[in-house]
């Protein structure tokens, strides 16, 4: 009964107030490095969505460029768009297959703005393109984040008009 | 109390540990957002450095189009088919960096881009490769003919050619981050082709590569007399040419084979008061217009007239300048006799010797008149024995030959090739006494005798007595000629008539599309500017509602369009330049032209400016015959159907043009005697008081305003008349400056005949590059 080692085994460990100052300490530490964590999601989201905008860039210039000059003067109302949510179908124009290609639901959270100038006005010879794509970045100053994209269409080849 | 205090110490090195992944954690995040800004950035850049390439490909489209295809081209003289490429190939010391060329770029980066900082640095333009487009033998520069009278042939200088390139650009284009810039280079490479898009043969206003099909022998004697229409030749006078490769026979029409009044008919000697026919290939009056179409010294007919004398008609006074320039021009020793009123001494010299020979035709209708209505639009005098040549000498005693004969095959150094490709025609020979107003026709001794002299006009007339001491020089001069003439020409002309027959039975070895040939077979035979055609297509079409239109409907051309099949069911203009080829033959859809087909004229100027087609139907059989199998040839005509159809067009077809009805009570498209006169082309008058209705020829006939070219003529299948107007209102034939017809084509001729088209398909593409500088 009177064994002092296991009289001192029994009285080592941490007493209330120690652990109640380890938590304080711990939480006190721990509390930047949450924000530390939170920051780098929110980063990693962003450069999530930045691929994401950049994947739209790439893929809507590439399709109006698919389009060639005469495809572009045809569809030169269609393909030219005021802020619309990035939904539906992949391809443009709307495919008409019905399992065809769609946006992810991820995708809803950007809008695209597409504006097509002619040059020059009269017989035309170019068109420039341009692409804006935004989006609602959380936590970021001004909420809504953008990026443009552009090219220029020109008429190569035989000429279909005067 | 004994404590350890590791509780502290734990929680620090947790806290610690934390700590560190915490911040690998927002580093790795941040490298991963930098990343993914600097993707954007990259595609961003290649967006912008891939229109601004564009944009300088649109640019060096247009330039090498117009003001630097002269550069271009005289680069590419020296440029072999293989080994040498065009000298310089960068070509940089006429191109410039292209970064001007790119506004739209630079303003859609200016007003677009809010960040980063992106600019276009250069532009860059390289040619890796400049060669001519190698279309077999019609490259080989011994194959393309070169008529006699020519050291060249008419594309020297290798200009004419058609030429392949690869040009690159190479455009760098920095985003600026902060105060790092980082370069990407892109690189896009396009083929461009530069076609000569003028006519074929365009010196002349019909070319016939093989003339007939020599294996079907009864053609040789028949093909150009038979079919209901004609083939009319509107040359322009001495200086069009024609070429007609033979042996073939053109028949000759005889007058007397028709009754007045009869709509085919023609002149009725016994009746002189019935005006010549249209056919009348006879001289019927004194006026230059009226020569033969025979040869010297066989005049077809000598008009009686009075002792006391005639009427002397100054036809050359009559003619305006530019005819007596014409007929002068390049003649036999630049001088053509007019046929004129012939002295009492010279009929008594003719007397005594021997009376004067005559010839007179066969047919009863003549349906390919090379010189036109009357012979009055002859085709340019090639001499028979050029001097240019070290294997020939120039003739000698009597005189040279002062006929006009139809251009044929020849091959520098082989004699046979020119001697055994002539064209003949076929007359009855008659011998006529006269002295004064006495005549008889001798109609023993072997005359009439059938004669195959190769087929000509004479222009030339017997020197006629100027006074008593010229006439007994003349007498002297006529008893020696007509010596030689009798003694020496005639048995020539027998034996090139014999000539002619023997080749009925063995059919001299001629080039056709057979396999097995070689080049040293057909040396001097292609027509220049002809060429391997789908080889020069820049864009590959159904049929003629795919042809580029502009707003009005009007065709758009702009190089070589290779078309499935070709049919027209109205009428067409185009404007540009541009080749039409077709080279297949659909029985169910062929190649048919149904309206007029007209240049572009300009509603202030009317003028149609440089617009040209070619017009080009080479077909291919799809049902495993061969392209010269005879049934074919006899089928893959190209159609033209109605009666009031012009073509302004050079105009290609491999085995000729089908057109009219074969039905003999239908005369649809084929003139009538009066229909001439109607026309404005009174054959009793000199051509400078002609007045020819051109609107009336196109509205009721078959017009090609432009060239004629084919391989076979297939004159059989022409039931109705076709006309064939050497254009002399294109700048790619004639030259309004100086009145001529063009046959040495200078720089800016072959700069207005080429055309230059960018493939829109991408032939090397490359992006690299992002690199902080």
């Amino acid at each position: 009964m009177n064994d002092p080692i296991r009289m001192k085994r029994r009285i080592s460990g941490f007493s209330t107030p120690e652990m109640l100052m380890t938590i304080v300490v711990f939480s006190f530490g721990l509390l930047p490095l949450i924000m530390l964590f939170q920051k780098s999601h929110k980063v990693t989201a962003q450069a999530k969505n930045l691929m994401v905008a950049q994947t739209l860039g790439r893929s809507k210039i590439d399709e109006i460029r698919a389009y060639g000059f005469e495809g572009v003067k045809k569809n030169l109302s269609r393909l030219a768009h005021s802020w619309k949510q990035v939904e539906g179908d992949l391809v443009i124009p709307e495919s008409t297959d019905p399992k065809g290609v769609k946006f992810p639901p991820y995708y809803k959270r950007f809008e695209t703005m597409v504006s097509i100038t002619p040059y020059p006005v009269e017989n035309p010879e170019k068109f420039t393109v341009g692409l804006n794509v935004r989006w609602i970045e959380a936590g970021r100053e001004g909420g809504t984040f953008s990026l443009q994209f552009g090219t220029v269409i020109v008429k190569l080849g035989a000429k279909y008009g005067p | 109390m004994n404590r350890r205090g590791f509780g502290y110490i734990t929680a620090v090195l947790i806290l610690g540990l934390f700590s560190f992944m915490g911040l690998f954690l927002v580093q790795s995040s941040s490298t991963e957002y930098s990343q993914a800004a600097m993707s954007c950035y990259a595609t961003m850049a290649q967006q912008l450095a891939e229109a601004a390439t564009d944009e300088a490909f649109l640019a060096i489209e247009k330039e090498l189009k117009g003001a630097k295809m002269g550069p271009l081209l005289k680069q590419g003289e020296t440029a072999t088919l293989k080994g040498i490429t065009g000298l310089n190939p960068r070509l940089l010391d006429i191109l410039p960096d292209y970064k001007v060329a790119a506004a739209q770029t630079t303003g859609l980066i200016i007003t677009h881009f809010s960040r980063p900082a992106i600019e276009v640095v250069s532009i860059l333009p390289t040619i890796t490769d400049f060669r001519p487009i190698d279309h077999g033998w019609f490259t080989v520069d011994e194959c393309i003919y070169r008529p006699k009278d020519r050291q060249y042939a008419f594309d020297r200088d290798n200009k004419g050619r058609d030429y392949l390139l690869s040009i690159g650009f190479s455009t760098k284009v920095a985003v600026k981050l902060g105060s790092r810039k980082h370069v990407f280079q892109y690189q896009l490479t396009r083929d461009m082709k530069v076609i000569n898009v003028a006519p074929i043969a365009r010196a002349y206003s019909m070319f016939s590569c093989l003339g007939i099909d020599l294996r079907q022998q009864d053609d040789i004697y028949n093909d150009l007399n038979r079919g209901k229409g004609r083939l009319i030749l509107w040359n322009i006078p001495f200086q069009s040419r024609v070429y007609f490769h033979g042996p073939a026979v053109i028949g000759v029409e005889n007058p007397d084979r028709f009754e007045p009044g009869d709509e085919d008919g023609a002149y009725v000697i016994n009746k002189p008061s019935v005006f010549p026919g249209f056919n009348q290939a006879f001289q019927y009056d004194d006026t230059y217009a009226g020569i033969s179409y025979v040869p010297y010294p066989g005049r077809a007919l000598w008009q009686k007239r009075s002792i006391f004398g005639g009427t002397h008609k100054n036809d050359l006074g009559k003619m305006t300048a530019d005819e007596q320039r014409m007929f002068k021009h390049n003649t036999y020793v630049n001088k053509g006799f007019l046929p004129r009123y012939q002295s009492r001494w010279s009929d008594l010299s003719d007397y005594f010797n021997f009376g004067k020979e005559f010839v007179r035709g066969t047919y009863r209708k003549q349906v390919f008149l090379p010189a036109g209505p009357y012979c009055r639009t002859p085709w340019r005098f090639v001499g028979e024995r050029p001097a240019n040549w070290n294997n020939q000498t120039a003739d000698g005693w009597p005189h040279p030959s002062g006929d006009l004969k139809l251009e044929h095959r020849f091959v520098p150094g082989d004699n046979n090739v020119s001697d055994n490709s002539k064209i003949y025609t076929e007359l009855k020979r008659h011998r006529l006494y006269q002295a004064l107003t006495f005549a008889s026709t001798q109609k023993f001794g072997g005359y009439p005798q059938t004669v195959n002299p190769e087929f000509s006009l004479t222009f030339g007339n017997p020197h006629d007595a100027e006074g008593i001491l010229d006439g007994f020089l003349i007498l002297t001069e006529n008893v020696f000629k007509t010596f030689w003439e009798t003694v020496v020409v005639v048995p020539r002309m027998l034996f090139i008539g014999g000539e002619a027959l023997v080749r009925l039975i063995v059919p001299r070895k001629d080039p056709t599309l057979a396999a097995g040939v070689d080049y040293t077979q057909v040396k001097n035979f292609f027509p220049n500017n002809f060429k391997n055609f789908p080889k020069a297509a820049v864009v590959k079409l159904r049929d003629v509602s795919q042809i580029p239109k502009d707003d009005q409907g009007f065709w758009i051309l702009d190089g070589l369009y290779w078309l499935d099949t070709f049919q027209t069911t109205g009428p067409v203009v185009y404007k540009g330049k541009g080749v039409i080829f077709v080279g297949d033959y659909v029985p169910a859809r062929p190649f048919t032209i149904g309206g007029n087909i007209l240049r572009y004229r300009d509603p202030a100027t009317k003028s149609p400016g440089d617009n040209h087609l070619t017009l080009v139907y080479y077909p291919f059989p799809g049902d495993g015959r061969l392209p010269d199998d005879p049934g074919f040839l006899n089928e893959c005509q190209a159609i033209v159907q109605g009666k009031g159809v012009t073509i302004e067009a050079s105009f290609f077809s491999f085995a000729g043009i089908r057109c009219g009805s074969t039905d003999v009570t239908n005369n649809d498209g084929c003139f009538s005697e009066m229909d001439f006169t109607t026309y404005g082309m009174n054959p009793n008058a000199p051509t400078a008081d002609w007045n020819v209705n051109f609107k009336g020829i196109y509205d009721n006939a078959i017009s090609i305003c432009g060239n004629y070219v084919n391989y076979f003529v297939k004159k059989h299948r022409m039931n109705s008349d076709v006309w064939v107007f050497h254009d002399n209102t294109n700048p790619f034939y004639y030259d309004k400056a100086t009145n001529r017809m063009k046959e040495e084509y200078t720089d800016a001729d072959e700069i207005m005949a080429h055309t230059a088209h960018l493939s829109p398909k991408i032939q090397h593409l490359a992006f690299s590059g992002g690199g902080g500088e």
